[in-house]
Protein backbone atom coordinates (compact mmCIF):
# COMPACT_ATOMS: atom_id res chain seq x y z
CA UNK A 1 0.00 0.00 0.00
CA UNK A 2 3.12 2.35 1.12
CA UNK A 3 4.50 1.41 -2.27
CA UNK A 4 0.93 2.55 -3.92
CA UNK A 5 1.09 5.41 -2.56
CA UNK A 6 4.53 6.92 -3.32
CA UNK A 7 3.79 6.16 -6.95
CA UNK A 8 0.76 7.75 -6.69
CA UNK A 9 2.75 11.08 -5.31
CA UNK A 10 5.14 11.07 -7.34
CA UNK A 11 3.40 10.59 -10.15
CA UNK A 12 1.07 13.51 -8.83
CA UNK A 13 3.89 15.92 -8.28
CA UNK A 14 5.06 15.63 -11.97
CA UNK A 15 1.78 16.74 -13.55
CA UNK A 16 2.75 20.53 -13.91
CA UNK A 17 5.92 19.37 -15.57
CA UNK A 18 3.50 16.67 -18.11
CA UNK A 19 1.10 19.40 -18.33
CA UNK A 20 3.74 21.53 -19.58
CA UNK A 21 4.80 18.60 -22.28
CA UNK A 22 1.01 17.88 -22.78
CA UNK A 23 0.37 21.00 -23.85
CA UNK A 24 3.85 21.57 -26.12
CA UNK A 25 3.01 18.44 -27.75
CA UNK A 26 -0.60 19.87 -28.87
CA UNK A 27 1.33 23.12 -30.07
CA UNK A 28 3.44 20.79 -32.47
CA UNK A 29 0.71 17.94 -33.83
CA UNK A 30 -1.28 21.62 -34.62
CA UNK A 31 1.48 23.35 -35.99
CA UNK A 32 2.16 20.51 -38.45
CA UNK A 33 -1.38 20.55 -39.72
CA UNK A 34 -2.04 24.39 -40.12
CA UNK A 35 -1.53 24.04 -44.11
CA UNK A 36 -4.62 22.22 -43.81
CA UNK A 37 -6.40 25.46 -43.18
CA UNK A 38 -4.80 27.01 -46.08
CA UNK A 39 -5.35 23.96 -48.45
CA UNK A 40 -9.55 24.10 -47.32
CA UNK A 41 -9.61 27.95 -48.49
CA UNK A 42 -7.72 27.40 -51.77
CA UNK A 43 -9.58 24.36 -52.70
CA UNK A 44 -12.85 26.07 -51.59
CA UNK A 45 -12.58 28.25 -54.87
CA UNK A 46 -9.46 26.95 -57.27
CA UNK A 47 -8.63 23.70 -59.00
CA UNK A 48 -5.57 23.14 -61.29
CA UNK A 49 -7.30 23.09 -64.73
CA UNK A 50 -5.13 21.36 -68.23
CA UNK A 51 -5.34 22.60 -71.47
CA UNK A 52 -6.97 20.07 -74.29
CA UNK A 53 -4.59 17.70 -75.06
CA UNK A 54 -2.65 18.01 -78.59
CA UNK A 55 -1.70 14.09 -78.81
CA UNK A 56 -3.48 11.49 -77.98
CA UNK A 57 -1.61 8.32 -75.90
CA UNK A 58 -1.46 4.57 -75.49
CA UNK A 59 -2.81 3.68 -72.29
CA UNK A 60 -3.83 0.16 -70.20
CA UNK A 61 -6.68 0.08 -68.60
CA UNK A 62 -6.11 -2.68 -64.95
CA UNK A 63 -9.09 -3.88 -63.81
CA UNK A 64 -8.90 -6.04 -60.32
CA UNK A 65 -11.98 -8.26 -60.11
CA UNK A 66 -12.77 -11.19 -57.18
CA UNK A 67 -16.23 -12.46 -57.47
CA UNK A 68 -17.37 -9.01 -59.86
CA UNK A 69 -19.93 -10.32 -62.45
CA UNK A 70 -22.39 -8.19 -61.30
CA UNK A 71 -20.89 -5.39 -61.51
CA UNK A 72 -17.85 -5.50 -64.16
CA UNK A 73 -19.88 -5.24 -67.48
CA UNK A 74 -21.16 -2.47 -66.39
CA UNK A 75 -17.63 -0.68 -66.13
CA UNK A 76 -16.77 -2.27 -69.38
CA UNK A 77 -19.90 -0.37 -70.87
CA UNK A 78 -18.88 2.57 -69.75
CA UNK A 79 -14.82 2.25 -71.45
CA UNK A 80 -16.16 1.16 -74.31
CA UNK A 81 -18.64 4.39 -74.63
CA UNK A 82 -15.76 6.92 -74.06
CA UNK A 83 -15.38 9.63 -76.41
CA UNK A 84 -11.51 8.46 -76.89
CA UNK A 85 -10.17 6.46 -79.90
CA UNK A 86 -10.78 3.30 -78.53
CA UNK A 87 -7.71 1.75 -80.74
CA UNK A 88 -5.57 3.88 -78.17
CA UNK A 89 -6.82 1.93 -75.26
CA UNK A 90 -6.84 -1.84 -73.28
CA UNK A 91 -8.75 -3.20 -71.09
CA UNK A 92 -7.09 -5.82 -69.02
CA UNK A 93 -8.86 -7.52 -66.41
CA UNK A 94 -7.31 -9.55 -63.47
CA UNK A 95 -10.14 -12.40 -62.66
CA UNK A 96 -8.34 -13.11 -58.88
CA UNK A 97 -9.65 -15.96 -57.20
CA UNK A 98 -12.92 -15.54 -58.99
CA UNK A 99 -15.50 -18.60 -58.54
CA UNK A 100 -18.38 -17.02 -60.61
CA UNK A 101 -18.61 -15.86 -63.97
CA UNK A 102 -16.35 -12.20 -63.98
CA UNK A 103 -13.61 -13.45 -66.40
CA UNK A 104 -16.72 -14.81 -68.87
CA UNK A 105 -18.22 -11.11 -68.78
CA UNK A 106 -15.25 -9.43 -68.79
CA UNK A 107 -14.04 -11.38 -71.97
CA UNK A 108 -17.31 -11.22 -73.79
CA UNK A 109 -17.05 -7.23 -73.34
CA UNK A 110 -13.71 -7.19 -75.32
CA UNK A 111 -11.40 -7.22 -71.75
CA UNK A 112 -7.87 -9.39 -71.59
CA UNK A 113 -8.43 -11.55 -69.10
CA UNK A 114 -5.99 -13.43 -66.87
CA UNK A 115 -6.88 -15.67 -64.18
CA UNK A 116 -5.33 -16.25 -60.94
CA UNK A 117 -5.81 -18.43 -58.08
CA UNK A 118 -3.75 -17.92 -55.12
CA UNK A 119 -5.29 -18.12 -51.56
CA UNK A 120 -2.27 -17.08 -50.14
CA UNK A 121 -1.67 -13.56 -51.40
CA UNK A 122 -4.92 -11.71 -51.44
CA UNK A 123 -4.40 -8.42 -51.52
CA UNK A 124 -5.01 -6.14 -54.72
CA UNK A 125 -2.09 -5.19 -55.09
CA UNK A 126 -0.72 -9.04 -55.35
CA UNK A 127 -3.48 -9.51 -58.20
CA UNK A 128 -2.08 -6.09 -60.03
CA UNK A 129 1.63 -7.03 -59.48
CA UNK A 130 0.25 -10.65 -61.49
CA UNK A 131 -1.36 -8.69 -63.99
CA UNK A 132 1.18 -6.39 -65.02
CA UNK A 133 3.43 -9.69 -64.89
CA UNK A 134 1.66 -11.17 -67.64
CA UNK A 135 1.71 -7.28 -69.54
CA UNK A 136 5.34 -7.10 -69.53
CA UNK A 137 5.28 -10.84 -71.04
CA UNK A 138 3.14 -10.14 -73.50
CA UNK A 139 2.91 -7.00 -74.56
CA UNK A 140 5.55 -5.32 -72.98
CA UNK A 141 4.59 -2.61 -69.71
CA UNK A 142 6.22 0.45 -72.44
CA UNK A 143 3.83 -0.41 -75.31
CA UNK A 144 1.29 1.77 -73.11
CA UNK A 145 2.37 5.09 -72.34
CA UNK A 146 0.12 4.96 -69.42
CA UNK A 147 -1.69 2.93 -67.23
CA UNK A 148 -5.45 3.36 -65.39
CA UNK A 149 -6.21 1.51 -62.44
CA UNK A 150 -10.06 0.38 -61.43
CA UNK A 151 -12.09 -1.54 -59.19
CA UNK A 152 -14.50 -3.56 -61.06
CA UNK A 153 -17.40 -1.26 -59.20
CA UNK A 154 -16.60 1.67 -61.17
CA UNK A 155 -18.50 3.55 -63.92
CA UNK A 156 -16.64 6.17 -66.13
CA UNK A 157 -18.38 9.51 -67.26
CA UNK A 158 -18.16 9.59 -71.62
CA UNK A 159 -14.85 11.79 -71.17
CA UNK A 160 -13.32 10.41 -68.43
CA UNK A 161 -9.93 9.55 -70.19
CA UNK A 162 -10.09 12.40 -72.31
CA UNK A 163 -9.65 14.27 -69.50
CA UNK A 164 -7.28 12.61 -68.01
CA UNK A 165 -5.28 12.45 -71.34
CA UNK A 166 -5.48 16.35 -71.23
CA UNK A 167 -3.44 16.44 -67.74
CA UNK A 168 -1.18 13.59 -68.77
CA UNK A 169 -0.43 15.44 -72.21
CA UNK A 170 0.81 18.32 -70.10
CA UNK A 171 3.54 16.12 -68.69
CA UNK A 172 1.82 14.92 -65.30
CA UNK A 173 3.19 11.54 -64.14
CA UNK A 174 0.41 10.37 -61.52
CA UNK A 175 -3.10 12.21 -61.72
CA UNK A 176 -5.76 11.13 -59.98
CA UNK A 177 -9.41 11.97 -60.54
CA UNK A 178 -12.86 13.32 -58.95
CA UNK A 179 -14.18 10.35 -56.83
CA UNK A 180 -18.17 10.16 -56.81
CA UNK A 181 -20.54 7.76 -55.78
CA UNK A 182 -22.91 5.59 -57.25
CA UNK A 183 -25.10 4.99 -54.17
CA UNK A 184 -24.98 8.18 -52.57
CA UNK A 185 -28.65 8.23 -50.82
CA UNK A 186 -28.84 4.23 -50.99
CA UNK A 187 -28.20 4.43 -46.81
CA UNK A 188 -26.25 6.59 -44.21
CA UNK A 189 -23.32 4.52 -44.57
CA UNK A 190 -22.70 4.93 -48.18
CA UNK A 191 -23.41 8.99 -47.72
CA UNK A 192 -21.00 8.89 -44.80
CA UNK A 193 -18.42 7.43 -47.48
CA UNK A 194 -19.67 9.55 -50.73
CA UNK A 195 -18.97 13.00 -48.54
CA UNK A 196 -15.66 11.68 -47.03
CA UNK A 197 -13.97 10.83 -50.75
CA UNK A 198 -15.37 14.74 -51.69
CA UNK A 199 -14.18 15.60 -48.51
CA UNK A 200 -10.48 14.56 -49.69
CA UNK A 201 -11.08 16.54 -53.30
CA UNK A 202 -11.82 20.07 -51.10
CA UNK A 203 -9.64 19.56 -48.26
CA UNK A 204 -6.57 18.27 -50.38
CA UNK A 205 -6.55 16.79 -53.57
CA UNK A 206 -7.54 20.63 -55.54
CA UNK A 207 -5.03 22.58 -53.46
CA UNK A 208 -2.42 20.39 -53.86
CA UNK A 209 -2.60 20.25 -57.29
CA UNK A 210 -2.37 23.83 -57.88
CA UNK A 211 0.05 24.05 -55.36
CA UNK A 212 2.06 21.21 -57.83
CA UNK A 213 2.75 19.05 -54.49
CA UNK A 214 1.69 15.52 -53.78
CA UNK A 215 -1.93 14.95 -53.67
CA UNK A 216 -2.83 10.87 -52.21
CA UNK A 217 -3.74 8.13 -54.55
CA UNK A 218 -7.33 6.58 -53.36
CA UNK A 219 -7.45 3.17 -54.56
CA UNK A 220 -8.96 3.45 -58.06
CA UNK A 221 -9.81 5.77 -60.45
CA UNK A 222 -6.13 7.26 -61.56
CA UNK A 223 -3.48 7.60 -64.25
CA UNK A 224 0.46 6.58 -64.19
CA UNK A 225 3.37 6.66 -66.42
CA UNK A 226 4.72 3.44 -67.51
CA UNK A 227 7.95 3.92 -66.10
CA UNK A 228 6.58 3.24 -62.72
CA UNK A 229 5.74 -0.19 -63.88
CA UNK A 230 8.74 -1.07 -65.54
CA UNK A 231 10.31 -3.05 -63.21
CA UNK A 232 6.83 -4.57 -61.96
CA UNK A 233 4.27 -3.77 -59.94
CA UNK A 234 5.61 -3.76 -56.06
CA UNK A 235 2.69 -2.39 -54.11
CA UNK A 236 1.10 -5.79 -52.11
CA UNK A 237 0.18 -4.53 -48.24
CA UNK A 238 -3.25 -4.11 -47.47
CA UNK A 239 -3.37 -0.67 -48.96
CA UNK A 240 -1.01 -0.43 -51.84
CA UNK A 241 -2.32 3.07 -52.63
CA UNK A 242 -0.75 4.35 -50.02
CA UNK A 243 2.56 2.96 -50.13
CA UNK A 244 2.37 3.93 -53.85
CA UNK A 245 2.10 7.58 -53.39
CA UNK A 246 4.97 7.57 -50.31
CA UNK A 247 7.11 6.13 -52.95
CA UNK A 248 6.21 8.44 -55.18
CA UNK A 249 6.36 11.38 -53.21
CA UNK A 250 9.74 10.57 -51.57
CA UNK A 251 11.43 10.36 -55.24
CA UNK A 252 9.82 13.65 -56.36
CA UNK A 253 6.79 12.76 -58.20
CA UNK A 254 4.14 15.43 -58.44
CA UNK A 255 0.63 13.56 -57.93
CA UNK A 256 -1.95 16.04 -59.55
CA UNK A 257 -5.38 16.13 -60.15
CA UNK A 258 -8.02 16.50 -63.01
CA UNK A 259 -11.51 17.75 -61.13
CA UNK A 260 -12.88 17.38 -64.63
CA UNK A 261 -12.14 13.56 -65.06
CA UNK A 262 -15.27 11.90 -62.76
CA UNK A 263 -15.70 8.29 -61.98
CA UNK A 264 -18.46 6.83 -60.22
CA UNK A 265 -17.72 3.91 -57.48
CA UNK A 266 -20.27 1.92 -55.16
CA UNK A 267 -19.69 2.63 -51.54
CA UNK A 268 -20.55 -0.73 -49.03
CA UNK A 269 -24.20 -0.02 -47.25
CA UNK A 270 -23.57 -2.45 -44.74
CA UNK A 271 -22.10 -1.47 -41.40
CA UNK A 272 -20.20 -4.68 -40.68
CA UNK A 273 -18.36 -4.55 -44.05
CA UNK A 274 -17.57 -0.95 -43.90
CA UNK A 275 -16.06 -1.77 -40.79
CA UNK A 276 -13.97 -4.46 -41.84
CA UNK A 277 -12.92 -2.31 -44.92
CA UNK A 278 -12.21 0.80 -42.27
CA UNK A 279 -10.51 -1.79 -40.13
CA UNK A 280 -8.24 -2.14 -43.27
CA UNK A 281 -7.57 0.86 -44.12
CA UNK A 282 -6.65 2.02 -40.75
CA UNK A 283 -4.00 -1.44 -40.48
CA UNK A 284 -2.31 -0.33 -44.09
CA UNK A 285 -2.45 3.47 -43.42
CA UNK A 286 0.15 2.27 -40.21
CA UNK A 287 1.61 -0.05 -42.37
CA UNK A 288 2.49 2.55 -44.72
CA UNK A 289 3.22 4.81 -41.66
CA UNK A 290 6.14 2.56 -40.34
CA UNK A 291 7.24 1.63 -44.10
CA UNK A 292 7.82 4.95 -45.52
CA UNK A 293 7.99 7.62 -42.70
CA UNK A 294 11.31 7.45 -42.18
CA UNK A 295 11.98 7.62 -45.58
CA UNK A 296 9.86 10.44 -45.49
CA UNK A 297 11.13 12.11 -42.84
CA UNK A 298 14.87 11.64 -44.04
CA UNK A 299 13.55 13.70 -47.09
CA UNK A 300 12.35 16.23 -45.23
CA UNK A 301 15.88 17.11 -44.45
CA UNK A 302 18.12 15.46 -46.95
CA UNK A 303 15.85 15.82 -50.48
CA UNK A 304 16.10 13.14 -52.61
CA UNK A 305 19.70 11.24 -51.51
CA UNK A 306 18.08 8.84 -49.52
CA UNK A 307 15.21 6.83 -52.08
CA UNK A 308 14.60 3.66 -51.17
CA UNK A 309 13.18 2.84 -55.09
CA UNK A 310 14.01 4.70 -57.60
CA UNK A 311 12.32 4.42 -61.00
CA UNK A 312 13.75 6.79 -62.93
CA UNK A 313 17.80 5.21 -62.19
CA UNK A 314 18.52 4.18 -65.51
CA UNK A 315 17.56 7.25 -67.62
CA UNK A 316 19.70 9.77 -68.61
CA UNK A 317 19.23 13.47 -67.24
CA UNK A 318 20.57 16.35 -69.63
CA UNK A 319 23.52 18.17 -68.89
CA UNK A 320 21.85 21.50 -67.95
CA UNK A 321 23.20 24.66 -68.31
CA UNK A 322 24.58 26.32 -64.89
CA UNK A 323 22.34 29.63 -64.99
CA UNK A 324 20.82 31.42 -62.03
CA UNK A 325 17.54 30.85 -63.02
CA UNK A 326 17.88 27.42 -63.34
CA UNK A 327 19.58 27.09 -59.46
CA UNK A 328 16.69 29.23 -58.80
CA UNK A 329 14.33 26.10 -60.16
CA UNK A 330 16.58 23.56 -58.52
CA UNK A 331 16.06 25.60 -54.74
CA UNK A 332 12.05 25.82 -56.13
CA UNK A 333 11.92 22.02 -56.83
CA UNK A 334 14.23 21.20 -53.48
CA UNK A 335 11.45 22.69 -51.31
CA UNK A 336 8.53 21.51 -53.07
CA UNK A 337 9.40 17.99 -52.57
CA UNK A 338 10.90 18.71 -49.09
CA UNK A 339 7.33 19.75 -48.37
CA UNK A 340 5.39 17.46 -50.04
CA UNK A 341 7.52 14.55 -48.16
CA UNK A 342 6.36 16.50 -44.69
CA UNK A 343 2.89 16.45 -45.86
CA UNK A 344 2.90 12.84 -47.13
CA UNK A 345 4.61 12.14 -43.80
CA UNK A 346 1.85 14.28 -41.61
CA UNK A 347 -0.97 12.75 -43.61
CA UNK A 348 0.06 9.16 -42.58
CA UNK A 349 1.21 10.10 -38.65
CA UNK A 350 -1.48 8.42 -36.64
CA UNK A 351 -2.08 11.78 -34.73
CA UNK A 352 -5.42 10.23 -33.33
CA UNK A 353 -4.07 7.62 -31.38
CA UNK A 354 -0.91 10.30 -30.34
CA UNK A 355 -3.88 12.12 -29.03
CA UNK A 356 -4.86 9.45 -27.32
CA UNK A 357 -2.21 8.06 -26.09
CA UNK A 358 -0.98 11.92 -24.82
CA UNK A 359 -4.26 12.53 -23.02
CA UNK A 360 -4.66 8.83 -21.05
CA UNK A 361 -1.16 9.29 -19.60
CA UNK A 362 -1.65 13.07 -18.47
CA UNK A 363 -5.13 14.29 -18.46
CA UNK A 364 -6.33 10.56 -16.91
CA UNK A 365 -3.59 9.11 -14.78
CA UNK A 366 -1.34 11.75 -14.09
CA UNK A 367 -4.08 14.45 -13.41
CA UNK A 368 -5.95 11.65 -11.04
CA UNK A 369 -2.85 11.31 -9.16
CA UNK A 370 -2.25 15.12 -8.51
CA UNK A 371 -6.14 15.24 -7.33
CA UNK A 372 -4.69 12.24 -5.51
CA UNK A 373 -2.29 14.77 -3.31
CA UNK A 374 -4.13 18.42 -3.63
CA UNK A 375 -8.12 17.35 -3.78
CA UNK A 376 -10.76 18.79 -6.24
CA UNK A 377 -11.10 22.22 -6.23
CA UNK A 378 -14.07 23.95 -7.89
CA UNK A 379 -14.28 22.49 -11.18
CA UNK A 380 -17.23 22.57 -13.49
CA UNK A 381 -18.78 19.37 -14.68
CA UNK A 382 -18.80 21.29 -17.88
CA UNK A 383 -15.29 21.78 -18.46
CA UNK A 384 -13.88 22.24 -22.29
CA UNK A 385 -13.32 24.46 -25.06
CA UNK A 386 -16.46 23.04 -27.49
CA UNK A 387 -19.35 25.29 -28.27
CA UNK A 388 -21.50 22.57 -26.38
CA UNK A 389 -19.50 22.76 -22.98
CA UNK A 390 -19.65 26.86 -22.70
CA UNK A 391 -23.34 26.43 -23.63
CA UNK A 392 -23.90 23.86 -20.47
CA UNK A 393 -21.88 25.95 -18.18
CA UNK A 394 -23.99 28.94 -19.42
CA UNK A 395 -27.54 26.96 -18.46
CA UNK A 396 -25.82 24.95 -15.31
CA UNK A 397 -23.79 25.84 -13.01
CA UNK A 398 -22.50 22.59 -11.11
CA UNK A 399 -19.10 22.68 -9.58
CA UNK A 400 -16.83 19.78 -7.95
CA UNK A 401 -15.09 20.13 -4.69
CA UNK A 402 -13.34 17.02 -2.61
CA UNK A 403 -10.69 16.39 -0.60
CA UNK A 404 -7.62 14.69 -1.29
CA UNK A 405 -7.39 10.94 -1.04
CA UNK A 406 -9.06 8.07 -2.75
CA UNK A 407 -12.24 9.82 -3.33
CA UNK A 408 -10.49 12.25 -5.43
CA UNK A 409 -8.14 10.14 -7.57
CA UNK A 410 -11.42 8.10 -8.72
CA UNK A 411 -13.39 11.27 -9.15
CA UNK A 412 -10.85 13.11 -11.46
CA UNK A 413 -10.05 9.89 -13.59
CA UNK A 414 -14.27 9.93 -14.23
CA UNK A 415 -14.30 13.53 -14.94
CA UNK A 416 -11.44 13.61 -17.58
CA UNK A 417 -13.28 10.19 -19.06
CA UNK A 418 -16.72 12.73 -19.49
CA UNK A 419 -14.48 15.87 -20.49
CA UNK A 420 -13.43 13.67 -23.06
CA UNK A 421 -17.11 12.36 -24.37
CA UNK A 422 -18.36 16.04 -23.64
CA UNK A 423 -15.48 17.15 -26.12
CA UNK A 424 -16.33 14.94 -28.61
CA UNK A 425 -20.62 15.24 -28.72
CA UNK A 426 -19.31 18.78 -29.13
CA UNK A 427 -17.05 17.91 -31.99
CA UNK A 428 -19.53 16.16 -33.80
CA UNK A 429 -22.29 18.56 -33.97
CA UNK A 430 -19.56 20.93 -35.31
CA UNK A 431 -18.29 18.70 -37.82
CA UNK A 432 -21.86 18.67 -39.31
CA UNK A 433 -20.69 21.96 -40.74
CA UNK A 434 -18.32 20.45 -42.89
CA UNK A 435 -21.46 17.71 -44.93
CA UNK A 436 -23.30 21.02 -45.02
CA UNK A 437 -20.47 22.71 -46.79
CA UNK A 438 -20.07 19.80 -49.02
CA UNK A 439 -23.79 19.32 -50.14
CA UNK A 440 -23.78 23.28 -50.73
CA UNK A 441 -20.50 23.51 -52.94
CA UNK A 442 -20.91 20.40 -54.56
CA UNK A 443 -24.35 20.76 -55.66
CA UNK A 444 -23.89 20.38 -59.11
CA UNK A 445 -22.27 17.22 -59.16
CA UNK A 446 -23.83 15.36 -56.35
CA UNK A 447 -26.97 12.95 -56.58
CA UNK A 448 -30.09 14.96 -56.87
CA UNK A 449 -31.86 13.54 -53.47
CA UNK A 450 -34.24 14.56 -51.03
CA UNK A 451 -34.18 17.36 -48.18
CA UNK A 452 -34.75 14.65 -45.60
CA UNK A 453 -32.00 12.32 -46.77
CA UNK A 454 -29.44 15.50 -46.71
CA UNK A 455 -30.65 15.98 -43.34
CA UNK A 456 -30.50 12.57 -41.84
CA UNK A 457 -26.67 12.58 -43.92
CA UNK A 458 -25.69 15.90 -42.14
CA UNK A 459 -26.59 14.25 -38.90
CA UNK A 460 -24.59 10.78 -39.53
CA UNK A 461 -21.95 12.07 -41.53
CA UNK A 462 -19.48 12.63 -38.92
CA UNK A 463 -19.65 8.97 -37.87
CA UNK A 464 -16.90 8.34 -40.24
CA UNK A 465 -14.32 9.75 -38.44
CA UNK A 466 -15.26 8.42 -35.06
CA UNK A 467 -15.51 4.95 -36.71
CA UNK A 468 -11.71 5.77 -38.14
CA UNK A 469 -10.62 6.84 -34.84
CA UNK A 470 -11.48 3.66 -33.41
CA UNK A 471 -10.66 1.14 -36.28
CA UNK A 472 -7.19 3.02 -35.85
CA UNK A 473 -7.00 1.72 -32.31
CA UNK A 474 -7.85 -1.01 -32.97
CA UNK A 475 -5.58 -1.69 -35.95
CA UNK A 476 -2.88 -1.15 -33.92
CA UNK A 477 -3.58 -4.46 -32.23
CA UNK A 478 -5.08 -6.78 -34.64
CA UNK A 479 -4.17 -8.77 -37.32
CA UNK A 480 -6.10 -7.88 -40.26
CA UNK A 481 -6.26 -9.72 -43.16
CA UNK A 482 -7.63 -8.69 -47.00
CA UNK A 483 -11.17 -9.86 -47.33
CA UNK A 484 -13.21 -8.89 -50.86
CA UNK A 485 -15.82 -6.10 -50.64
CA UNK A 486 -19.16 -7.22 -52.05
CA UNK A 487 -20.65 -5.05 -55.17
CA UNK A 488 -24.18 -5.66 -56.14
CA UNK A 489 -25.33 -1.94 -57.70
CA UNK A 490 -26.73 -2.57 -60.84
CA UNK A 491 -26.75 1.43 -61.42
CA UNK A 492 -25.19 1.75 -65.32
CA UNK A 493 -23.60 5.11 -66.40
CA UNK A 494 -26.80 5.54 -68.77
CA UNK A 495 -29.08 5.30 -65.34
CA UNK A 496 -26.38 8.30 -64.08
CA UNK A 497 -26.09 10.57 -67.14
CA UNK A 498 -30.65 10.20 -67.09
CA UNK A 499 -30.60 10.81 -63.07
CA UNK A 500 -28.17 13.89 -62.82
CA UNK B 1 -5.58 34.68 -63.19
CA UNK B 2 -8.13 34.82 -65.78
CA UNK B 3 -8.77 30.83 -65.34
CA UNK B 4 -8.69 31.99 -61.36
CA UNK B 5 -11.30 34.51 -61.99
CA UNK B 6 -13.23 32.29 -64.30
CA UNK B 7 -13.47 29.50 -61.24
CA UNK B 8 -14.07 31.96 -58.79
CA UNK B 9 -17.56 33.20 -60.32
CA UNK B 10 -18.72 29.90 -62.17
CA UNK B 11 -18.23 26.92 -59.53
CA UNK B 12 -18.93 25.43 -56.11
CA UNK B 13 -20.17 28.42 -54.08
CA UNK B 14 -20.50 30.47 -57.15
CA UNK B 15 -23.29 28.56 -58.63
CA UNK B 16 -25.33 28.65 -55.45
CA UNK B 17 -24.69 32.22 -54.33
CA UNK B 18 -23.68 34.18 -57.56
CA UNK B 19 -24.68 32.52 -60.62
CA UNK B 20 -28.48 31.23 -59.50
CA UNK B 21 -29.58 35.06 -57.86
CA UNK B 22 -28.15 36.50 -61.08
CA UNK B 23 -30.05 33.79 -63.05
CA UNK B 24 -33.40 34.47 -61.30
CA UNK B 25 -33.27 38.32 -61.29
CA UNK B 26 -32.48 37.88 -65.47
CA UNK B 27 -35.51 35.54 -65.46
CA UNK B 28 -38.08 37.79 -63.00
CA UNK B 29 -36.60 41.72 -63.85
CA UNK B 30 -36.78 43.03 -67.50
CA UNK B 31 -35.15 46.25 -66.80
CA UNK B 32 -32.13 45.17 -68.41
CA UNK B 33 -30.42 48.26 -66.55
CA UNK B 34 -31.77 47.35 -63.24
CA UNK B 35 -30.75 43.73 -63.74
CA UNK B 36 -26.75 45.03 -64.24
CA UNK B 37 -26.73 46.72 -61.52
CA UNK B 38 -28.29 44.54 -59.51
CA UNK B 39 -25.87 41.48 -60.63
CA UNK B 40 -22.61 43.58 -59.87
CA UNK B 41 -24.31 44.54 -56.56
CA UNK B 42 -24.59 40.34 -55.72
CA UNK B 43 -21.25 40.48 -57.37
CA UNK B 44 -19.76 42.48 -54.69
CA UNK B 45 -21.76 41.02 -51.69
CA UNK B 46 -20.93 37.58 -52.94
CA UNK B 47 -16.62 38.48 -52.86
CA UNK B 48 -16.89 40.33 -50.23
CA UNK B 49 -18.71 37.59 -48.60
CA UNK B 50 -16.48 34.57 -49.37
CA UNK B 51 -13.36 36.94 -48.38
CA UNK B 52 -14.67 37.26 -45.23
CA UNK B 53 -15.58 33.41 -44.78
CA UNK B 54 -12.39 32.58 -45.79
CA UNK B 55 -10.61 34.49 -43.46
CA UNK B 56 -12.70 33.32 -40.99
CA UNK B 57 -11.22 29.95 -42.22
CA UNK B 58 -7.49 31.02 -41.64
CA UNK B 59 -8.26 32.74 -38.73
CA UNK B 60 -10.14 29.52 -37.05
CA UNK B 61 -7.66 27.38 -38.83
CA UNK B 62 -10.84 25.21 -39.65
CA UNK B 63 -10.98 22.33 -40.03
CA UNK B 64 -8.39 21.31 -38.56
Amino acid sequence: MQIINIIITSLGFSYNACKDFYDLLGVILSAIVIHKAFYFVLGMFFTRKFKKAKNYHKYGICIAARNEEKVIGNLIDSINKQDYPSELYTIFVVADNCTDNTAKIAASKGAIVYERHDEVHKTKGFALQYLFKNIEKDYKTDSFEGYFIFDADNLLKKDYISKMNDAFDEGCKIITSYRNTKNFDENWIASTYALHWIRSIRTNHRARSILRLATNIQGTGFLFSNEIVKNGWKYTSLTEDRALTADAVAQGYQITYQDEAEFFDEQPISLKVALRQRLRWSKGHLQAFAESGPYLFINIFFGKKFIKTNWNKEQKYEKRKKSYKQLLLNIVESIRHRFASFDTLVQLTPISFINLVRWLIVSVIIYSCYSYINGIADVSLFSGGSFLTKFLRKVFVININIPSGYKALLVSGLLAIWFRILYRIGAYFSNMLMAIYLLIIEEARIKKMSFKNKLLFIFTWPTFDIIGRYTTYAALFMDVTWKPIPHESKITIDDINGGN
Amino acid sequence: MKEAKKQFYNEGFATTFYKKPISYLDKKIKNKKVVKFLSLLIKIIYTLLVIILAGYILYKKLPI
